[in-house]
C-alpha cells in the first residue's frame, strides 16, 4: 500500500508545484479607475485588462518588502497608444514617479531597472497623450512586473539634477536606457529626453577625475559632467551607437558636488543591456592637462617644461597657458609630439586671444614644432588634431623650452615685406621655422651703399637668398647649398630687403647672413 | 789698352740699354674696383642713363643699368622709369676707362628685375672715357628705345 501511495503523492505534489509556478493571468476587476480602487497584484503574475473607455484608467497596486529592481511591461493593444505611470504611496496620497509612453500606437511599453524600496507602489494604465483616445474592448493588455536584484543599480527617478543619485567614487553603478521618453523633461534643448543624473562629492582639490560609461547596443549615448553652478565641464561628442564614452582628466578645482548626466540620443531605449558608469579620481601632478580646457579661459597652466594631453573625444581642443619667469619677450622652442595615431596641429595665442602662429607642417604621427617663438608671457598654446581623429589611450606631449640664440632677429611671422624684421647690426641669424618658410629682413642705410652678403645655409636645408630694391622687387638671388656659404654684393639705395627661402621641404634649421662693407 | 777701352764701352752700353729697357716697359696696375657711393666719398665719375622714344606710359618700365668698369662689375645705377635719369657714381683712378652697361627691367609678374634680351640692349653698350682725380667726369647715355640706339656724351665738371 505504501509502495502505491508514494508515487501518487509525488505526482500530486508535482502537479501542485507546477500549478503554483504557472503564470496564471488575472483579469482586472473594475472599477479600478482610482488608486483607492486599485487591484492588488503580485510580482511575476500577469494581469490583463481593457481600455474600456477613452478616458479609462486602470490602477494596480503592489507591495514591496525588500529593495528590488522592477521590470514593468505592458503589452501592446492594436490601434491604441497605451501608456502607464508608476506611483508611490505617500501617506494618504500617491505621488507619480515615472510616466512611460513611447508615443506609438500598437506598441508595448516597458520600464526596466526601476528601483523600488519597501512600500506600496501603484501602476496606472491609460491611453497615451499623443494620439486621439480610443477604447478597445476586444483586445486586452497584459501588465507584468518582474523583480531583479537591485544591487549596484541606479535609483529612478533620477531624471533631474535635483534628484541625482549619489555616486560613490570608484564604485560602478548600472542603469538602463529605459524608457525612451520622459514627458516631464521640458528642457527646451532636449525636450522629453530620458536622463539619468548622478552626483559625486569631492573634498580634496585640485583633483582630476575620469568618468566612463560603457557602450550599449543601438544606443548612442550622451555623457555630460557639470559642476554645482551648472557649468558644463564635459559634454561628449557623437561617437556612434554602441560606443562607450570616456571623460578623461576632468579637472576639479573646487570642493563640492559634481553631477553626471547619462542619456540616449534620439529617444532610443535598450531594456536588455544596462550601461555601467564609474567615476575615479586622482591627484593632479602638473604633468597632464586638466579637462575641460577647450577655451583660453580654462587653459591648463604649464608648470614643467613638458605637459601631456589627449585628443578625446573627437574635435577635442586643448588650451595651455605658459607664464614663464618674466613678461619680457624671449625666444622659445615649442614642440608637440603626437601619438602615432594623430595628425596634430597647434597654434600660439596672445593674451588678447589673437592667433599669432598656426603650426601644421607634418602628417600623422609626426612632431610639430615652432623653433623660434619670440613672445612675452603669458601666452597660450592650442593643440588639436585633424578632424575625426581621436586617441583615448595615448598622450601627446607639449614641450616649451626657452632658447638663447645670439643675433637671432627672425621674429615670425615675417613672411612678407610688410612683416619684415629690421636688421639692426651687420648680422642676421634666422630659422627656417616651417615648410616653405619665407623670411623678410629690412635693410636701411644712409644713402647708397654697396654691401657684401655672406650667406650660410642651415646644415640640411639649401636656401635661396635675394636682395631687393626699396619696393621689394628682387635685384638678385643666389642659391646656397645646405651647410655651405655664398657671397653676393648689391647696392642698397637707402632701403632694401633680404629674402631667405628654403629650397626643400625641410625646416628647423638656422642660417646666418653676415653683411659687410668690404670682402 | 785698346782692348780694355773696348770692354768698358761695351759694358757701359749694355748698362745704358738695360736702364732704357727697364723704363720703357709699362708698369702693371691691378684693376681697382670702383668705390661706390657712401656719401662722404668724393666721386670723380658719374654715369647718367635714360631712354627716349617711349610714347605709351605702359611701356615705361622700372629699370636700372648694370655697370661694368674696366670689365669689373662695378654695381648698378639707381632705379627709375626708363624715361627717367638713373645715376651711377664712383671714385676711379685717373686714367682712361671702359664702361659697359647692361639693361635690366622689372618683370612685375615675377616681382624681380630681369636682364633685357641682348637684341633689345642699347647699342653700343660701351664707351671709353678719361677721368682725372679732382674733376668729375660725367658720361651721359641716351638710348632710343624704338631703335635701341644709344648715344654717349661726356662732360667735365
Amino acid at each position: 500500500m505504501a509502495k502505491i501511495q508514494l508515487p501518487v503523492c509525488m505526482m500530486l505534489c508535482s502537479i501542485m508545484l507546477f500549478s503554483t509556478c504557472k503564470k496564471e493571468t488575472m483579469f482586472e476587476v473594475e472599477p479600478n479607475d482610482t488608486y483607492t480602487q486599485a487591484n492588488l497584484i503580485n510580482i511575476a503574475r500577469p494581469v490583463s485588462g481593457f481600455i474600456n473607455t477613452e478616458s479609462d484608467f486602470d490602477f494596480y497596486m503592489i507591495d514591496v518588502s525588500e529593495p528590488a529592481l522592477f521590470d514593468i511591461r505592458v503589452s501592446a493593444i492594436k490601434g491604441v497608444n497605451i501608456a502607464f505611470t508608476v506611483w508611490k504611496a505617500a501617506g494618504d496620497d500617491i505621488e507619480p514617479l515615472k510616466y512611460v509612453d513611447d508615443m506609438r500606437k500598437s506598441a508595448p511599453e516597458r520600464l526596466r531597472g526601476f528601483k523600488v524600496e519597501p512600500g506600496r507602489y501603484y501602476v496606472s494604465i491609460s491611453h497615451g497623450d499623443k494620439d486621439q483616445r480610443t477604447k478597445n474592448t476586444e483586445n486586452a493588455y497584459t501588465l507584468l512586473i518582474n523583480e531583479e536584484d537591485a544591487e549596484g543599480f541606479e535609483s529612478e527617478p533620477n531624471d533631474t539634477i535635483l534628484s541625482a543619485n549619489p555616486l560613490p567614487i570608484g564604485v560602478p553603478v548600472r542603469g538602463y536606457y529605459s524608457p525612451s521618453f520622459n514627458k516631464a523633461n521640458i528642457n527646451a534643448a532636449n525636450p522629453n529626453r530620458e536622463e539619468d543624473w548622478f552626483t559625486f562629492y569631492v573634498e580634496e582639490v585640485p583633483v582630476v577625475c575620469d568618468v566612463e560609461v560603457t557602450g550599449v547596443t543601438d544606443i548612442e549615448l550622451q555623457l555630460d559632467i557639470v559642476d554645482a553652478q551648472g557649468t558644463v565641464l564635459f559634454s561628449s561628442n557623437p561617437q556612434g551607437q554602441g560606443v562607450s564614452q570616456i571623460a578623461k582628466g576632468i579637472g576639479l578645482s573646487a570642493a563640492g558636488s559634481y553631477y553626471i548626466m547619462v542619456a540616449a540620443k534620439n529617444y532610443a531605449a535598450n531594456n536588455e543591456t544596462p550601461y555601467s558608469l564609474i567615476v575615479t579620481t586622482r591627484s593632479y601632478d602638473n604633468t597632464t592637462e586638466i579637462e575641460p580646457n577647450n577655451i583660453m579661459n580654462s587653459a591648463t597652466p604649464i608648470v614643467n617644461d613638458t605637459i601631456m594631453g589627449r585628443i578625446y573625444p573627437d574635435s577635442d581642443v586643448d588650451f595651455f597657458s605658459y607664464s614663464g619667469d618674466s613678461s619680457e619677450n624671449k625666444w622659445y622652442r615649442v614642440e608637440v609630439t603626437p601619438p602615432m595615431t594623430l595628425d596634430i596641429l597647434f597654434a600660439i595665442y596672445n593674451t588678447k586671444g589673437d592667433e599669432l602662429y598656426l603650426v601644421n607642417n607634418e602628417g600623422t604621427g609626426n612632431k610639430e614644432l615652432h623653433p623660434n617663438l619670440f613672445i612675452g608671457t603669458p601666452f597660450y598654446v592650442k593643440v588639436w588634431a585633424k578632424r575625426g581623429q581621436l586617441d583615448l589611450d595615448n598622450h601627446y606631449a607639449l614641450a616649451i623650452v626657452p632658447v638663447n640664440i645670439s643675433d637671432m632677429i627672425d621674429i615670425e611671422p615675417n613672411d612678407t615685406k610688410e612683416q619684415a624684421n629690421t636688421v639692426q647690426d651687420n648680422s642676421i641669424t634666422g630659422y627656417v621655422s616651417k615648410k616653405a618658410d619665407t623670411d623678410y629682413f629690412l635693410l636701411q642705410y644712409k644713402g647708397r651703399q654697396k654691401k657684401y652678403f655672406v650667406v650660410t645655409a642651415p646644415e640640411k636645408i639649401p636656401v635661396s637668398f635675394s636682395v631687393t630694391d626699396s619696393l621689394g622687387y628682387i635685384l638678385q638671388t643666389v642659391k646656397v647649398k645646405a651647410g655651405k656659404s655664398a657671397t653676393i654684393n648689391e647696392i642698397i639705395d637707402g632701403k632694401g630687403y633680404c629674402i631667405v627661402k628654403p629650397l626643400n621641404d625641410a625646416y628647423d634649421g638656422i642660417y646666418n647672413i653676415n653683411i659687410k662693407d668690404k670682402l | 789698352m785698346r782692348i780694355v777701352k773696348k770692354y768698358v764701352i761695351v759694358v757701359l752700353m749694355a748698362a745704358v740699354s738695360c736702364i732704357f729697357a727697364c723704363t720703357s716697359v709699362p708698369k702693371y696696375e691691378a684693376p681697382v674696383e670702383p668705390v661706390i657711393a657712401p656719401v662722404e666719398v668724393n666721386v670723380n665719375f658719374r654715369f647718367i642713363a635714360s631712354d627716349i622714344g617711349i610714347i605709351n606710359p605702359d611701356d615705361d618700365k622700372r629699370c636700372y643699368y648694370k655697370v661694368f668698369i674696366d670689365k669689373i662689375d662695378a654695381g648698378r645705377t639707381t632705379i627709375g622709369l626708363e624715361s627717367q635719369k638713373k645715376y651711377f657714381e664712383a671714385k676711379l683712378s685717373a686714367n682712361t676707362h671702359l664702361i659697359v652697361i647692361e639693361k635690366w627691367v622689372l618683370d612685375e609678374k615675377e616681382g624681380e628685375y630681369k636682364k633685357v634680351n641682348n637684341i633689345l640692349q642699347p647699342k653700343p653698350n660701351y664707351y671709353y672715357f678719361e677721368t682725372k682725380s679732382n674733376i668729375v667726369t660725367e658720361v651721359i647715355m641716351v638710348n632710343d628705345k624704338k631703335t635701341n640706339t644709344a648715344q654717349y656724351s661726356i662732360s667735365i665738371q
